[in-house]
């Protein structure tokens, strides 16, 4: 009875079951994939073969392995390299060339560098040709092909805007090669304002006041530098004209006249006044010297630091009870808190890529530097030791930032802005630095 | 009536029917998983849990800093050269002295013992690739031992194109980064072909993992026992490790 019921029952189920097996992932052998989740190295490794004398002379050989060796220097401090010192190098340098099919890639691959220059100098008189290649030694590749000609008596200047090439061939941008930091030099309770490279070479005197000396900052123009000194007792606002030398004195009203970071068209200065009782910002116009008043409340307001559009202003008020760091318009108006880490935040630095600001916190007990998001999110601590780290500023390119630290008498030092490849630019009583724009 | 009856009547298209729904709905979950799999976990798919056990330890059991040049070293000794200089000595030498046959003879045997030997040595040597010599070289290899194996060369490939990879933290900008370069290597070692399967976006970033693989290169052999003439492989990269 049950016949007519099994054979279409069958049917379905052996239909089901073929469909199934229809369905069911053929076994083919599956591509094995390897994970790599950071890199062994976080700078390109690089050599830098001596330049080749074109004609040959007096001191030629020292010039060609000095020639290098700065070239290395430079490329080093950028933090991006990892110059392979010449004791490595397999490539006998009388037999090979310069241009490329004139020596082996091979040699050069094989101490493990990716990046190779190679150069010739030439000297005649006062004048000094230097011709430069960069090769990609992997791929077997010119990358750049240059030349540049300059005062024989100044090799570092045509190296440094070599240095630059290079950079933005591999980076996309050209690094700090032309610009210079300006910090306070302390010695026996009196202080001058200086001025170092970018590499901490070339050291300038600035002033000569031999007084105590606060916060130089540097106009976005490279032309001004704005600071706070006691010369006459008093801390009085002075503007250094960077081409001339000549130093004015721009505000001397009682109590403090302490400079803050320009706006981004260099005309006008922002300013904390304590003449109408206690601490406030103002925005000064440094042709006409009218100030006008930004802030208004009973507490101190101090430390002001422009964004790069120039549409907010980051400061510091103590009207919450401690230390922190407050945004506001450049008008003053829409004033908020930044900073809620911690009990002392202070020293705002903009990024000049905008959305991130440095600042000094206390963290354990000693100040340190930390970045934080113009939103508030992603705080970061980028210094960690045992000396206090103070009063942050970033290069013009946003890639490093330079700060003092009380250590060892006063030190100015400079890290990338992941808080790596530390380097002490000044020692011995460095402080309050200011990073200078691309100077021409 | 009886069940039967209520069965025979009325059953026969509702069974059918019961059976073609439970039919359709298996089918409808089995569509949904295999089309829903990939998404939910589109990193496991391709992904061999052998390999990546294997991978981990041997990463951990490898020195990092010694670099490619002394895996290079180690793993180019495995190939069987110098057994074959050994061989070659005692063919020569005979020819030199023909005269007796006695001689002969017994040199032939010892020759004949040598070879043997270095039979048995290369032998032995050729089923040393990195860590096990446990396996037997008559009859074949089970899967199990086969995917264990390549994890080991996987693992070697791994570490060299890793202690190549230079790549500044500052060009990632922080971002969360992913590469996959596909290679396929030939027996020698060498690389046959090599291709991005995904770039990233950041030509820095893609630039330095093409070129890690290319100075990784050549690598070692492939080892007798794989069977293929070509291996090709997948090397995904990733950045999450730069981000601070």
């Amino acid at each position: 009875m049950n016949e007519p019921v099994h054979p279409r029952a069958k049917i379905t189920i052996s239909a089901f079951l073929l469909f199934l097996l229809l369905l069911a992932p053929a076994p083919v052998q599956a591509l094995v994939y390897l994970d790599i989740d950071s890199p062994a190295f976080h700078k390109y490794p690089i050599a830098v073969a001596d330049f080749r004398p074109g004609t040959a002379g007096p001191g030629s050989d020292r010039l060609s392995q000095d020639l290098a060796d700065r070239l290395g220097r430079y490329l080093d401090v950028t933090g991006f390299f990892n110059v392979i010192s010449r004791k490595a190098f397999l490539e006998d340098p009388r037999k090979a060339g310069l241009l490329p099919g004139t020596f082996r890639y091979d040699d050069w691959s094989a101490i493990g560098t990716e990046f190779l220059v190679k150069g010739s100098f030439k000297v005649t008189g006062a004048d000094l040709d230097i011709e430069a290649r960069l090769f990609d030694v992997v791929k077997g590749q010119v990358i750049v092909a240059k030349g540049y000609t300059g005062n024989k008596d100044k090799p570092e200047v045509l190296l440094r805007l070599l240095a630059s090439d290079i950079l933005v061939a591999l980076t996309g941008e050209g690094g700090v090669f032309d610009t210079r930091i300006a910090f306070v030099m302390k010695s026996k309770g009196k202080a001058d304002l200086y001025s170092v490279l970018f590499d901490g070479t070339e050291r300038q005197r600035l002033t000569s006041h031999q007084s105590i000396i606060h916060s130089p900052r540097w106009s976005p123009d490279g032309s001004k530098l704005a600071f706070t000194s006691y010369k006459e007792s008093n801390p009085d606002l002075y503007i250094l004209d960077v081409v001339t030398r000549r130093i004015r004195k721009i505000l001397d009203y009682r109590g403090i006249n302490l400079s803050g970071s320009w706006s981004p068209d260099s005309r006008r200065l922002l300013v904390t006044l304590s003449k109408d009782g206690n601490e406030e910002i103002y925005i000064l116009d440094t042709a006409t010297y009218m100030s006008r008043r930004i802030t208004f409340s009973s507490s101190i307001d101090i430390s002001p630091a422009w964004s790069p559009d120039g549409g907010r202003i980051a400061f510091v008020s103590n009207r919450a009870g401690s230390p922190q760091i407050y945004l506001m318009n450049a008008d003053g108006s829409n004033v908020r808190r930044l900073t809620y880490e911690g009990r002392y935040n202070t020293s705002p630095s903009w990024s000049p890529k905008g959305k991130r600001i440095a600042f000094e916190g206390m963290a354990g007990g000693r100040f340190q530097i930390f970045t934080i998001d113009e939103d508030g999110s992603n705080l970061l601590q980028l210094t960690f030791d045992r000396g206090d780290n103070e009063s942050p500023s970033w290069s013009p390119d946003g890639r490093y930032i330079v700060f003092s630290s009380r250590s060892g008498g006063g030190r100015i030092l400079v890290m990338n802005v992941n808080g790596t490849n530390v380097r002490t630019l000044q020692d011995g009583g460095g402080a309050s630095p200011s990073w200078s724009p691309r100077l021409k | 009536m009886t069940a039967t009856g209520l069965f025979r009547q009325h059953g026969g298209s509702s069974l059918n029917r019961m059976i073609l729904l439970s039919g359709f709905l298996h089918s409808l979950v089995f569509v949904l998983m295999i089309a829903l799999g990939p998404l939910s976990s589109p990193t496991r798919l391709t992904f061999g849990p052998v390999h990546s056990v294997s991978l981990v330890s041997m990463a951990d059991i490898t020195p990092k800093s010694s670099g490619p040049d002394l895996t290079r070293e180690v793993l180019r000794t495995v190939p069987p050269a110098q057994p074959k200089i050994l061989q070659k000595e005692p063919v020569i030498l005979p020819r030199k002295k023909t005269e007796p046959a006695k001689q002969k003879a017994a040199l032939d045997r010892r020759i004949e013992e040598l070879r043997k030997k270095v039979e048995q040595s290369e032998r032995a040597e050729a089923s040393r690739p990195a860590m096990s010599t446990r396996f037997s070289t008559s009859g074949q290899m089970s899967e199990a031992d086969l995917n264990n194996r390549m994890g080991i060369y996987y693992a070697v490939l791994w570490n060299r194109i890793r202690s190549q990879w230079a790549l500044p933290a500052d060009l990632t900008k922080g971002k969360a980064l992913e590469a996959v370069v596909l290679v396929r290597i030939l027996r020698s070692g060498e690389i046959a072909e090599l291709d991005f399967e995904k770039r990233s976006g950041n030509r820095y970033f893609d630039d330095s993992t093409m070129k890690a693989v290319q100075k990784a290169s050549p690598f070692p052999p492939l080892p007798e026992w794989i069977p293929d003439r070509v291996v090709e492989i997948g090397i995904r990269f990733h950045s999450s490790e730069l981000k601070r």
